[in-house]
């Protein structure tokens, strides 16, 4: 127990205050029920009421708890952006690793293909998935996940090319490693640091764009409660109700700096952990 | 503004993925024969998406038109299938689409406007809103970073780097709430929302830009500045600056004329991937402040599924992503010799 919390107390800042802040929200989106004081789609008092100690957080404009739509919302829009991220860095990763490591023609190939996502501005490329495909839950995981996607095949393209001229890499291509060994054992583990901050600014960005699509309202439909939507329903009653879209406000930028944090922490982490151990144990002791 | 890091990986290193030894110029031909194969891979698949769509395409593509009768819709809906060549192969519907496209022919929208007229008249307010914003967050991120970087203060320098990475995680729309709430509805300085064009009053549209394009420059800055801090402290490590300070150089012409030059790079590619995907915080702002650019036009078109719009600004703003990323890549092979290296 003590060597646990000798543990956890070497581990950098910015790394435990972002899991301090990201946990409570993971759990607000399993449990929304457990932690919001009302019914999220009752009309309950007033509506626009102020803070106070019945709502915590004010009422919206027919009346239900703010607070309690603020984690409702959790569900929806950590659930969106965590998928999202998922997809963007898995496909990503698997194409920019290995297009960097292999580089020559079938790189050159590949990049392009990338750059004509690329070229799609996010936001746009999102609409456009949206505008064709419609508005459903997976149509906006995929679409952020693959606006996504071409950037950080780009990021992890560039680890490859680098880790491809390192010593030990080309020591083993020198003593017969073969592509997939080296992919494998040299260039993924040593580009993980890197990429896994590269994800957690993933995480962040799929928060912000689905964020912003609810906010366009082209995210969660309502009644159901969204961060965005929240924020968009304020912008009406601003004169009224300046109040009203502080938690919602307050919670997408936590989520987002959250991840930030903890990316910032990982990078400390393993820049520290560089000369002590291997990189996949000092994963492990997260 | 939705961040995109990952995507400024700094020095692009294209050089070395083409080993030929040839002349220069057909290096650079070659650059432009990629050029155009990415515009047109681009077109392509804005093409093959539109065509994605369910249901006859001209159809929905021209949406409800509720100004034409029944009669009138079907002779459009013929007319215009004629003109697409939908009886005709894929690729060569493309042909037509692409043929169309470059003279600007991108149809007529769900009213029945032509869509080339519609977007054109958006395009000034866009580009005022999106170039003040650029140029006030890279002048803004440069004083800011040197600053920083130079004063003694370590209190001072770390709460700039607090507050850039806060303002890189607050969503563009509630910042810009934030900012109604205090300088509109509160102070009553400014315009919450709304555009007045330059011509009609100069002044008036100043006070209605100001809103906006703080909005949209705040998180730019931010950004820009992580990357000029994190370039400026990695570079006034290396050992030419040390070897710099060495020889008796001031610390002035060091930061100056050694740090900050090296430093910028890096953030130049950033600065102009920002400038290229503009549109991307403009969708935000502009919905945000009524503001009557190509973004709240594609919000608008994406929920009137009025695609003809939706595909034209897709087509422009990709286009223009293309070509800045290109001016850029060029730019920074003549300004930095060492991405000119062959592996």
């Amino acid at each position: 127990m003590k060597s646990l919390l000798t543990a956890v107390r070497r581990q950098p800042a910015p790394l435990l205050v972002g899991l301090a802040i990201l946990t409570p929200f993971l759990l607000m989106s399993v449990f929304p029920s457990f932690f919001a004081p009302h019914d999220p789609l009752k009309i309950e008092s007033l509506p626009l009421l102020g803070p106070s100690r019945q709502h915590l957080l004010g009422t919206d404009e027919i009346g239900r708890d703010l607070l309690s739509r603020s984690i409702h919302a959790a569900r929806t829009d950590i659930f969106v952006s965590l998928s999202a991220a998922a997809v963007a860095f898995v496909v990503g990763t698997a194409i920019g690793l290995f297009s960097g490591y292999v580089g020559g023609r079938t790189d050159t190939i590949t990049m392009r293909l990338v750059d004509v996502l690329l070229s799609f501005p996010t936001i746009v490329l999102a609409l456009f998935l949206i505008t064709i495909f419609g508005r459903g839950q997976w149509v906006q995981i995929l679409a952020i996940g693959l606006v996504m996607m071409p950037s950080t095949a780009r990021f992890s393209r560039g680890e490859g090319l680098v880790l491809r001229s390192r010593g030990y890499v080309e020591a083993s291509r020198i003593s017969g490693g073969s592509r997939r060994h080296i992919l494998v054992k040299h260039v993924l583990p040593n580009s993980l640091a890197t990429l896994l901050v590269a994800a957690s600014v993933l995480a962040s960005s799929a928060v912000l764009i689905s964020a912003s699509l609810s906010y366009l309202g082209l995210g969660a439909q309502p009644p159901d409660p969204s961060w965005g939507n929240m924020l968009r329903s304020a912008y009406g009653v601003v004169y009224d109700a300046p109040l009203y879209g502080v938690g919602a406000g307050v919670c997408i930028s936590l989520v987002a700096g959250a991840y930030i944090l903890i990316g910032e922490g990982l990078r400390r982490k393993f820049r520290n952990d560089r000369n002590v151990g291997t990189l996949s144990s000092s994963i492990g002791g997260l | 503004m939705t961040l995109d890091l990952a995507s400024a990986e700094g020095p692009s290193l294209d050089g070395a993925a083409t080993p030929s030894r040839g002349v220069r110029v057909v290096g650079a031909l070659g650059q432009l024969g990629q050029l155009i194969a990415v515009l047109l891979a681009v077109s392509l698949l804005t093409f093959l998406l539109l065509d994605a769509l369910p249901g006859s395409a001209v159809d929905a593509r021209i949406g409800p038109l509720p100004n034409f009768s029944p009669e009138e819709r079907a002779e459009l809906v013929a007319s215009m299938s004629e003109q697409l060549g939908l009886d005709k192969p894929l690729a060569w519907q493309y042909v037509i689409w692409v043929k169309n496209a470059l003279t600007g022919d991108f149809g007529v929208n769900y009213q029945g406007i032509e869509v080339r007229d519609v977007v054109g008249e958006r395009l000034a307010p866009t580009l005022q809103l999106g170039i003040t914003s650029i140029v006030v967050s890279t002048i803004g991120a440069l004083i800011i970073s040197v600053f920083g970087f130079r004063t003694r203060w370590r209190s001072i320098r770390a709460s700039i780097q607090g507050t850039a990475t806060v303002l890189l995680v607050v969503p563009t729309f509630w910042l810009g709430l934030i900012l109604v709430i205090v300088f509109a509805a509160e102070l009553n300085w400014l315009p919450s929302a709304g555009f007045v064009s330059f011509s009609d009053d100069p002044g008036e549209n100043i006070r209605f830009l100001v809103l906006p394009s703080v909005t949209l420059a705040l998180p730019q800055l931010a950004l820009f500045y992580r990357y000029l801090d994190a370039g400026l402290r990695d570079t006034s490590t290396a050992p030419f600056i040390t070897a710099s300070r060495a020889r008796g150089i001031s610390e002035r012409s060091v930061v100056y004329g050694h740090v900050l030059p090296n430093a910028i790079l890096p953030t130049i590619t950033v600065i102009g991937l920002v400038a290229g995907s503009l549109i991307s915080g403009l969708v935000i702002v502009e919905s945000v402040f009524s503001w009557p650019g190509l973004g709240l036009l594609l919000v608008g078109s994406v929920k009137a599924k009025d695609y003809n719009t939706v595909a034209a600004i897709v087509l422009l703003t990709a286009f223009a992503y293309v070509i800045v990323a290109f001016v850029i890549d060029v730019v920074y092979r003549l300004i930095d010799p060492r991405t000119r290296r062959r592996s």
